[in-house]
């Protein structure tokens, strides 16, 4: 009976030692794919597009939402969903289409494109399309939490806003002003053509503000060399200080 | 089913003496053979870490002890070397050196000064097969820190020279740093007295070279290549052709291009600071075309439109003086065309020699730190009809510590006084010796010093005069050797 116990005993601690060798697991997102967008920390939730400071041949442009997936990429495209919320005045397919909201097959993140429709209406409004994120066979939501401490938007929420109007920068009679003098509409128009940048508000640093004012500068001779002088909306001649 | 416990127990009985016979002692019946073993070691009075100048030789000896005797015949050597600079990747490509005993290397590029390097040296005994390895770190130091940087023509290329505080004289350093001379014949160089900090490389003092072809900003302390010319620039001119360039208090930076003025501003702001667009005139246009001069960090000469020309330290534009700015000549409209501007020994006053419609030169000294209450820019106007060769002037330079301005005229070195605006002749140099350039450097290194450059057609070279408070010139030093020297400056 001693050498029965003996044995069993072997067996025991045999298969003690065997079970040791297992490979331990690692710790992944196992739960139901989700999906959001890629727009929290210092990546903006939202995209403010003008065609009022595009010239005028330009009536439609591209921008573009990046989606981030949550979970493991798989060897298939997946569709997900994006519903416009109640407070969007942009209509799907007039406003603005979009490209196949898909994750390519693999990836972890999808950039698609947003194409947006220069319409009659947008010189006098501001039109948003506010996006949610909506379950699909292949997805669920993302989390709607919201890390970025300025902003309304959630992970699942995107908005994009359009309009056909050149806005005077808010910052234009505190700082602008002594540069480029009085606004106007065609005068600043010419600034971003002439320079490039769109966005003047926020602040401008010493140095790019004063290769921004010599560029104006000689653009405006330049033009006036093979134009004549330019005229703004008032029929002012646009003049630099 | 009854289990035959008997079975199992023979089976696990055998499977531990099979084990167990895994743990067998060989006490198999061998021959051993001493093999030579070696140590090697750094030689006695050296370390790990070594220093070596840039051009100067790498001598390393590292003491090998053998085992088995004292011959070094059996011994095969290799010495490889990595970069193993801060920065650097981690796979940098392994150079192997030599495969002598002993290293001897003379450290010049694809060496770089600051730079530090792991040398590896590797012995194997050929009978065996086994290595033995030993490490050093190996830093670049440079001995060209201080000194004149002389700017010279060399076989219609840039390069330049230096004299060393030790009165060395080191030839075509620019092609030794970089691995070729600057193309092009030389146009200018320029070398700032204090650290610019302008956010696209460490803060620093800078150093450029710019030739017909060519410019480039070099790492002050590698005095490698570090950026092209239009890297300096937002957005760079359609040509380059630097005649002037100029950093003021650590703010503002002036180069002339095609006549044209860009500055970069810089200061405690963040992002990237470089040269910008192309100024107007304070008419809205380009028509104008600058001396290759700038002073008191606001003031350049437009030689097309005969006039000072004031810049704002906003950068933005040029803009006229002011009517209260002229008294004795009209800032604006000045008539002549500039022959050389620089700053007295007073900062904030100016030295310009210029001349007239009938080739008359006239002295002219300009207030660059003019006010609202104290707006007047003109100090001086006088006519130099009287200075002798005058007219034939091909340099000049202002004291920075006398009232006193040196120009030279074929090989004659004169003196201007400019408070009792008399000329005297200091220095003549040997006959088709014609003076080039001349300069009294700031920052100085010792007593002050006009240094004078000169070509006989074949041979620049470098005359260094001290100078004494009272605008004497006493010939300390000679250097020859060069080839045409345009340009020079000092590192300090």
């Amino acid at each position: 009976m001693q050498s029965k116990l003996n044995i069993l005993f072997l067996l025991f601690a045999a298969g003690i030692l065997a079970g040791s060798c297992s490979k331990d697991d690692r710790l992944m997102y196992e739960q139901d794919p989700r999906i959001y967008f890629d727009s929290y920390a210092n990546i903006s939730d939202s995209i403010n597009y003008s065609f009022g400071i595009q010239p005028l041949t330009v009536t439609t442009d591209t921008v573009y939402m990046i989606m981030r997936i949550m979970g493991n990429a798989e060897q298939r495209d997946r569709e997900f969903k994006l519903v416009l919320a109640d407070t969007s005045t942009a209509k799907w397919g007039y406003h603005f289409s979009t490209g196949p909201l898909i994750v390519p097959a693999g990836a972890y993140q999808a950039r698609i494109p947003v194409y947006l429709y220069k319409q009659p209406g947008m010189k006098d409004t501001i039109i948003t399309a506010d996006f949610n994120v909506a379950e699909s066979k292949d997805f669920k939501p993302g989390y709607d939490d919201k890390l970025r401490l300025t902003g309304n938007r959630t992970r699942v929420q995107f908005k994009i806003a359009i309009d056909d109007q050149v806005l005077k920068p808010a910052n234009w009679a505190s700082t602008l002003q002594p540069k480029f003098g009085d606004f106007s509409v065609v005068k600043f128009k010419f600034m971003i053509k002439a320079t490039g940048k769109i966005n003047w508000n926020g602040p401008i640093y010493p140095g790019e503000m004063s290769f921004l004012v010599q560029q104006v500068h000689l653009a405006l001779y330049e033009y006036e060399q093979q134009n004549g002088p330019l005229y703004d909306e008032n029929k002012n001649r646009v003049v630099l200080p | 089913m009854r289990i035959n416990f008997l079975r199992i127990f023979h089976a696990t009985l055998l499977l531990a003496m099979a084990g167990m016979g895994g743990c067998y002692k060989d006490n198999g019946n061998y021959d051993y053979k001493a093999i030579n073993d070696l140590t090697i070691s750094y030689a006695q009075g050296t370390s790990q870490a070594l220093q070596v100048n840039y051009e100067d030789t790498l001598k390393v000896q590292p003491a090998i002890v053998q085992s088995l005797g004292k011959d070094e015949s059996g011994l095969s050597f290799e010495w490889s070397v990595w970069n193993s600079s801060q920065g650097q990747a981690p796979n940098a490509a392994v150079t192997v050196l030599s495969n002598d005993r002993n290293l001897a290397l003379k450290v010049v590029y694809p060496f770089a000064i600051g730079s530090q390097y792991t040398l590896v040296y590797k012995v194997t005994v050929k009978e065996t097969g086994v290595s033995t390895y030993l490490k050093y770190i190996v830093t670049v130091t440079n001995r060209f820190s201080q000194g004149w940087v002389l700017l010279e023509d060399v076989g219609g290329n840039t390069d330049y020279s230096m004299i060393l505080l030790d009165n060395t004289v080191v030839h075509n350093l620019y092609a030794g740093l970089n691995g070729a001379p600057m193309a092009g014949k030389p146009k200018g160089m320029y070398i700032s007295t204090f650290p610019v900090t302008d956010d696209i490389s460490v803060p620093s003092r800078k150093m450029y070279l710019f030739s017909e072809s060519d410019g480039a900003e070099l790492d002050y302390i590698k005095m490698s290549r570090k950026f092209a010319l239009p890297a300096l620039f937002y957005k760079p001119p359609t040509t380059l052709n630097v005649s002037h360039m100029k950093w003021f208090a650590g703010t503002i930076s002036m180069l002339v291009n095609n006549g044209k003025l860009n500055v970069d501003i810089v200061g405690g702001f963040p992002g990237a600071k470089k040269f910008g667009e192309t100024l107007l005139t304070p008419d809205g246009d380009l028509n104008y075309n600058l001396a290759p001069f700038s002073v008191g960090g606001n003031t350049v000469y437009d030689n097309q439109g005969k006039r000072f020309l004031f810049v704002p330290s906003t950068g933005t534009g040029m803009t006229r003086f002011s009517a209260q700015a002229s008294t004795l000549f009209d800032m604006n409209n000045v008539e002549m065309d500039m022959l050389y501007m620089s700053e007295s020994s007073i900062p904030s006053e100016s030295d310009a020699l210029l001349k007239d419609a009938s080739n008359t030169v006239y002295y002219m000294r300009v207030k660059t730190n003019t006010t609202v209450a104290s707006p007047v820019a003109t100090l001086k106007k006088v006519s130099l009809a009287a200075a002798p060769d005058i007219a034939q002037m091909s340099a000049a330079a202002s004291s920075i510590i006398s009232p006193h301005l040196y120009y030279g005229a074929a090989n004659k070195l004169y003196r201007y006084e400019t408070t009792s605006n008399t000329v005297l002749p200091q220095y003549t140099f040997p006959a088709q010796e014609n003076i080039t350039v001349m300069k009294c450097p700031v920052p100085m290194l010792g007593a002050p010093q006009l240094v004078v450059i000169t070509w006989n057609g074949t041979e620049s070279k470098a005359y260094f005069f001290q100078m004494s408070s009272t605008g004497d010139l006493v010939l300390v030093n000679t250097f020859g050797g060069f080839g045409k020297v345009v340009d020079f400056g000092m590192r300090t």
